[in-house]
């Protein structure tokens, strides 16, 4: 209780410090990455860094062209701005950017031209930045993709509140203090400052490093700039409107997006929507030539004022500046680092101009290879580092901390909630998986309320950087065990072995113990090296600190001596081999987990389950029946055959309740006997078999008696059977026909009606017992007609099935 | 001409900025609920993902993935459930429904898609066959399962879902059968194939199927996709919806009538069948629009009305007349059309031109829990809402359960009716309009546009046109406006977007827009 007090209390003073920092550094260009990492270091090294960051990040060498590495950051795409943004919103921001958006990064461009002549170059701009076709992704809807009509107009502010705080958006963007967690989850640093129970500065005194608070990258005033439509497609596809990919894509499905911009909008005046979509009824109805000039001034403007240099789009003439590598830097600051009145004003604090002047100089006298990648100097410009922490840099904030959540607010520590950390990545995951995941097609923790964003303009490269800077030299191709073409007895002691801990907490193939949630790990070749897969599970910790998961081999040696004569390298190379291994049956504790929900045991009363069956058995019309004394069949409804038998369990229903796919209901016993199909016959008075066509009979359903057991009804032409199936004694079951025909007086004359019970028979004895190959053995009644027909391989036991007989009684004991 | 498109996309723009009234409408009609109240009676604590193989029903007592309703004659209501059950609910109509009994009644059903209570005893259409569920000895619990029809095609493929039964005013027994999706490996082996149209499919699936009183099931329409929803009108005739896909340019409704063909052509592999009473055909044309395809295919029967994707859905189920005679609000003797994906329900007024159904369609209430798959009336007028959206996804928290909607009196301001006229539409409005928006004809906006008619999944909407408005007359009890407008084309879709009409109150429409499915112009004004 005291410890949670604690640290609340902290959380409450880092927030007001938090509000506190945000007002001084109202001026100045906010670069999250620079804010957090370099707003106070003072090596030469860092500054460095920092200049050449704030370089990219406020797009200085779109003017001053350096190099790759160096390349600009950019500005959004102003075709047809004002189609998703609102034009006195547009004119204010022209104004004065910083104004209008605190700690922005585009430069005060309108104060080159007098006082004067700004309302007007504004409304040219404004014009000018009319043209052209509107950027909007294109929605599809789908079965699988629910699309309401005006969605942008259905969001629910309040769902948009909980989205905004637990996708991930608060890694960046201010946490709004209204919104109310369900559960405060510390993470296990906290945890360990709490037991101490001490005071921040106590802490501090002591040399525990308390995580710096971040500074959340401001947003404009939304309801002033957006409408609810196109802030809505702006989260959908940011990178449409903004190409630089500082603002990623959070995966949302349209509805999200709707919420989030309708929390977005929640104070906005609600009599305003903006700019509606009903476009074409106000299409023709105003014209002037003045328009016509005002466009030409506006590109005109556009060009003079170097717009283009930054926004690729709307194409305009680009204009060139002192390049990078000629740049004075030396002495008294200058020109932009001086907020001359020449050049575009940036409003830079005089740490900023410093750390600009030291990045350059630094540049000068030693430009970085092009063709090395700067790994680390992207993951600034990414901000990745708002989430991900790496090489002890980084990692989610201190404040944001809270708001990582599971899905079910299970707790399996951080690594259940937080993004994972970004150390050795290159060497965990393959290249490969690491392009997908940035592409937003990897995602392995459905577990997660966060999301991985997508940055699919870097994902080619980061990938390759992360491959190159983590997959050490000395790594061989080779892998560490042999993995090609498994043997059995690896696959089935990888599948023991799964049973020893990992499915405790991973999924496999989506099924997991009940309450466990985790990674999946099926298929985990696709993803990670085997070496690092070896080296992970020798010593789980070595690889991934504070991790829950456990060695299962202690100092080198497997928990598990039994299995594979305690050979740890083969061992893991059986777990290796097992996973990657498709159509493997799962391992026996999620079988019997899933069995528990969903395997039906008959206890007292027999179970029906309608289901489809395997074509050699009761096939797409099947009736199956599971007794308490362990003794089950099948009844094919649509061939009206008796089709299977089995002994021990009954069934699996979940394939038939719940499985999108309708698989086939497999029985789950032992000793099953299949029976041939068409089973029905009629014997002419000339002594002829016929078979019986399917016009010839017909099913009417089953009706349960007083214990449940279901008496199938049936016809075969003018006959009615009712024909029951139950258990004998422990031995079988003994199935009843009884016949009547409905045509009173057609028995004299009518053929005689024969079925076939089995087509292995070997022999009947004395006492009317039919032994066959399979074992079966079937009880005839006595003084029935039966012969046996031998066809080919097949050897059919037919019995005469009398009409107007009351009961004809065969027992099957196996 | 380049000039000239940018000038008018820049005056646009600076008519935007000047026209403050753009910015001035804020959607009030968000607040459906102030007149449609939904109350939840049961929904799963959490929603699946809807799509996994290894689907999950929540930890619920019972898995109440709704697929059948029907009320019972001592006000309980029985309620067909997907793995195969059916359950007898008690104080269904409690508001809260805090004491709601549950009692199962049947089980061993395999995916049950309908419930009917007919002559004494529940119906059910399972995948295999028509059953009737009789409890011989008065206990609640089902004891006989008896096969009323059977014998469609059945390969195991899980599409092939079986719909009803429905009822029409002649006592027939309807059901429609889904098409198999992507059949494979011994599926096709239970399959026909027409060669000369290269199609493959089981007996009658996609077919609209009739068991006549006399217990003859007998093969009536065909063309269909995926008609998971079946109902009639206060007149007694049978409708079913249709789902997007090849073949279905956007959701659809059709009057189900004996030799009718309404678009797929896979359920034509049947059509050589004994009793088929559809001839046989030697080609379908693919790729024209549909008024076009019409002439050229002459089995094909266009559907009483379309629904624009999105707009007005994106995955139709259950029909549902409003029997109520008015306790459910303005709209008596009107369909409720369920819907899937957007978990909402839409709205159809039919009217006959000719001999032959044709109407339009509006949103009506959106919102539900999960994906709205069976639609039944309480005889309070309430409508109950069956839910279950596995196998697809849906919006809503859900991923099944039952919710009641409730008309809370007030009256809503809508559309009621949009009725063809030789000239134009007569709009016909729940309250009386205020004269001054009403008789502008710039508070309409009308285009028509058709869809193509080929093999690609749905169909954008194509040769659009504006469809100008040159008279609005507002009656003088406010109640009807008549639009003369132009030019109208036969089986094109007539948008209607009517945002700028108040009621005398200043009330907007809380639904604004209208489809109406033009499949002919009335000669006489009506």
């Amino acid at each position: 209780m005291r410890a949670n007090f604690h640290f609340t209390v902290w959380l409450a003073m880092l927030s007001g410090l938090v509000s506190a920092l945000s007002l001084a550094h109202a001026a100045e260009p906010f670069v999250a990455s620079y804010d957090r990492f370099y707003a106070k270091s003072n090596s030469e090294l860092e500054l460095a860094e920092a200049g050449q960051l704030l370089l990219t990040e406020l797009s200085c060498t779109a003017c001053h062209t350096a190099d790759e590495r160096l390349k600009p950051k950019g500005g959004p795409t102003l075709t047809a701005v004002s189609s998703r943004l609102q034009t006195d919103w547009i004119g204010e921001y022209l104004a004065s950017p910083s104004n209008s958006k605190s700690g922005n990064t585009m430069p005060h461009m309108l104060h080159l031209l007098p006082h004067l002549e700004r309302a007007e170059a504004i409304e040219a701009l404004v014009a000018f930045l009319s043209l052209g076709d509107a950027i909007e992704p294109k929605i599809v809807a789908s079965g699988a993709k629910p699309v309401a009509h005006e969605f942008w107009l259905k969001g629910i502010i309040e769902q948009g509140r909980e989205r905004y705080h637990q996708i991930g958006c608060i890694a960046c963007h201010s946490i709004d203090q209204d919104f109310q967690l369900q559960k405060t989850t510390l993470s296990d640093l906290e945890r360990k400052i709490d037991s101490l129970g001490l005071e921040p500065d106590e802490l501090e005194a002591m040399g525990l490093v308390i995580p710096k608070p971040i500074q959340p990258v401001p947003m404009s005033q939304i309801e002033k700039k957006y409408s609810l439509r196109s802030l809505s497609m702006f989260l959908l596809a940011p990178h449409l409107a903004r190409p630089a990919g500082r603002m990623p894509s959070l995966k949302l499905e349209p509805n999200e997006a709707a919420d989030i911009a309708a929390y977005l909008f929640r104070n906005a005046d609600s009599t305003r929507t903006s700019i509606t979509d009903d476009a074409s009824a106000h299409f023709q109805s105003v014209a002037s030539s003045k328009s016509a000039d005002l466009f030409a001034k506006g590109k005109k403007l556009y060009e003079q004022l170097s717009c283009a240099n930054c926004h690729a789009n709307p194409k305009a003439r680009a204009s060139q500046a002192v390049p990078l590598a000629k740049l004075d830097v030396s002495g008294v600051p200058k020109g932009c680092l001086a907020n001359a009145a020449h050049v575009p004003q940036f409003g830079l604090s005089e740490r900023q101009v410093n750390a600009l002047r030291v990045g350059i100089a630094n540049w000068q006298r030693s430009p970085a290879p092009s063709s090395s990648v700067d790994l680390k100097f992207k993951l600034l410009q990414l901000n990745c580092y708002a989430c991900h922490e790496r090489e002890g840099r980084g990692g989610v904030g201190p404040q944001q901390w809270p708001y990582f959540e599971n899905v079910q607010q299970v707790d399996i520590g951080d690594e259940g909630r937080i993004p994972p950390p970004l150390d050795h990545v290159g060497s965990k995951l393959k290249a490969s998986w690491l392009q997908k995941i940035f592409d937003g097609k990897g995602d392995v923790r459905p577990h997660f309320r966060a999301r991985m964003p997508i940055f699919s303009e870097h994902a080619k490269l980061l990938a390759t950087a992360f491959e190159s800077v983590d997959r050490v030299a000395s790594h061989s191709s080779n892998t560490p065990f042999n993995i090609a073409n498994p043997k059995q007895p690896d696959l089935v002691a990888g599948r023991e072995l799964l049973d020893t801990g990992c499915v405790q907490c991973h999924t496999l193939r989506g099924e997991s113990l009940p309450g466990s949630i985790g990674i999946d790990i099926a298929d985990v070749e696709s993803r990670i090296y085997p070496d690092w897969f070896q080296a992970f599970l020798l010593n789980p910790a070595s690889l991934k600190k504070n991790t829950r998961m456990p060695s299962f081999f202690p100092d080198g040696k497997s928990s598990s001596p039994h299995i594979l004569n305690g050979d740890v390298v083969r061992q893991i190379a059986s777990i290796w081999s097992y996973l990657n291994t498709k159509d493997q049956p799962l391992p026996a504790k999620l079988e019997q987990s899933r069995s528990q929900y969903f395997e039906l045991k008959p206890i007292d009363r027999p179970i029906v389950l309608r289901t489809f069956m395997e074509s050699n058995s009761a096939g797409t019309h099947a009736i199956a029946v599971g007794f308490a004394e362990q003794r089950h069949f099948a009844f094919d409804a649509k061939n009206l055959h008796l089709s299977e038998i089995w002994k021990g369990s009954f069934l699996n229903a979940q394939g038939t309740w719940f499985d999108r796919f309708a698989p086939p209901a497999i029985p789950l016993g032992t000793d099953r006997v299949l029976f041939p199909i068409d089973p029905f016959s009629t014997r002419t008075t000339a002594g002829t078999m016929l078979a019986i066509s399917q016009d010839e009979r017909s099913f009417h359903g089953f009706r349960l008696d007083e214990k449940g057991v279901p008496t199938f009804r049936y016809s075969i032409e003018s006959i009615a059977i009712e024909d029951q199936i139950e258990p004998h004694s422990d031995v079988g079951l003994v199935r009843r026909f009884s016949l009547k025909n409905s045509i009173s007086d057609a028995s004299s004359t009518s053929n005689e009606l024969w079925i076939t019970l089995v087509d292995d028979a070997l022999q009947v004895d004395a006492s009317g017992v039919c032994s066959t190959r399979s074992g079966l053995k079937i009880v005839l009644p006595e003084d029935i007609e039966h012969r046996i027909y031998e066809t080919g391989n097949e050897s059919r036991l037919m019995i005469q099935l009398a009409v107007d007989s009351d009961c004809i009684e065969v027992r099957y004991q196996w | 001409m380049v000039m000239k498109l940018v000038f008018s996309r820049l005056l646009y723009t600076l008519a935007v900025l000047s026209g403050s009234d753009l910015f001035g409408q804020m959607a009030s009609r968000l607040n459906e609920s102030d007149y449609y109240r939904l109350v939840t009676i049961a929904t799963s604590q959490v929603a699946g993902d809807s799509r996994s193989k290894n689907w999950k029903p929540a930890p619920d007592a019972l898995t109440l993935e709704v697929s059948g309703m029907a009320l019972l004659d001592d006000s309980r209501l029985a309620v067909a459930i997907r793995k195969g059950e059916v359950w007898l609910l008690s104080n269904v109509y409690d508001d809260p429904p805090t004491n709601v009994g549950y009692h199962r009644f049947a089980c061993a059903l395999h995916e049950p898609l309908g419930l009917l209570l007919h002559e004494g005893s529940l119906l059910t259409v399972q995948r295999t066959e028509m059953t009737r569920l009789i409890d011989h000895d008065d206990d609640d619990v089902c004891d006989e399962y008896r096969t009323m029809a059977t014998g469609w095609g059945v390969t195991g493929n899980y599409h092939e879902y079986a719909f009803g039964p429905k009822v029409d005013r002649k006592g027939n027994l309807w059901l429609t059968l889904n098409l198999g999706l992507g059949l494979k490996g011994d599926q096709k082996d239970y399959a026909l194939t027409n060669k000369a149209l290269g199609v493959t499919q089981a007996l009658w699936r996609g077919w609209g199927m009739m068991l006549t009183p006399q217990g003859v099931l007998k093969p009536m329409c065909a063309g269909m996709r995926s008609p998971s929803g079946l109902g009639t009108n206060l007149e007694g005739d049978m409708f079913y919806s249709d789902q997007q896909g090849n073949w279905v340019p956007t959701t659809s409704l059709h009057h189900m009538r004996e030799g009718a063909f309404f678009h797929h052509p896979e359920s034509l592999a049947s059509v050589d069948q004994p009793g088929s009473p559809i001839a046989p055909v030697a080609e379908v044309p693919d790729g024209l629009p549909f008024p076009q395809a019409l002439e050229q295919f002459p089995i094909l029967k266009p559907p009483a009305v379309w629904l624009p994707y999105k707009k007005v859905g994106q995955s139709a189920t259950d029909i549902l007349v409003d029997a109520s005679g008015g306790k459910f609000g303005p709209f008596a003797g009107q369909l409720f059309i369920g819907e899937f994906t957007q978990s909402s329900i839409n709205r159809v007024y039919l009217e006959k031109i000719d001999g032959e159904y044709q109407g339009a369609c509006f949103a009506f209430r959106e919102g539900c829990a999960s994906a709205v798959l069976r639609l039944a009336q309480g005889s309070d007028g309430t409508i109950f809402v069956g839910l279950s959206n596995r196998g697809w996804s849906s919006l809503g928290a859900a991923s099944y359960g039952l919710q009641r909607l409730v008309w809370t009196g007030k009256m809503p301001m809508e559309i009621q009716e949009m009725r063809a006229q030789p000239d134009g539409f007569e709009l016909v409005f729940t309250k009386p309009v205020d004269l001054k928006s009403a008789g502008d004809t710039n508070s309409y906006q009308l285009t028509s546009h058709t869809y193509r008619y080929h093999a690609q999944y749905g169909s954008d909407e194509i040769l659009e046109q504006p469809v100008p408005v040159s008279i609005a007359v507002v009656s003088p009890d406010g109640l009807r406006v008549r639009l003369v407008a132009g030019p109208l084309r036969e089986h094109f879709v007539h948008s209607l977007s009517a945002t700028g009409i108040r009621s005398t109150t200043g009330e907007p429409i809380l639904h604004p827009h209208a489809y109406y499915t033009l499949n002919r112009i009335p000669k006489m004004e009506r």
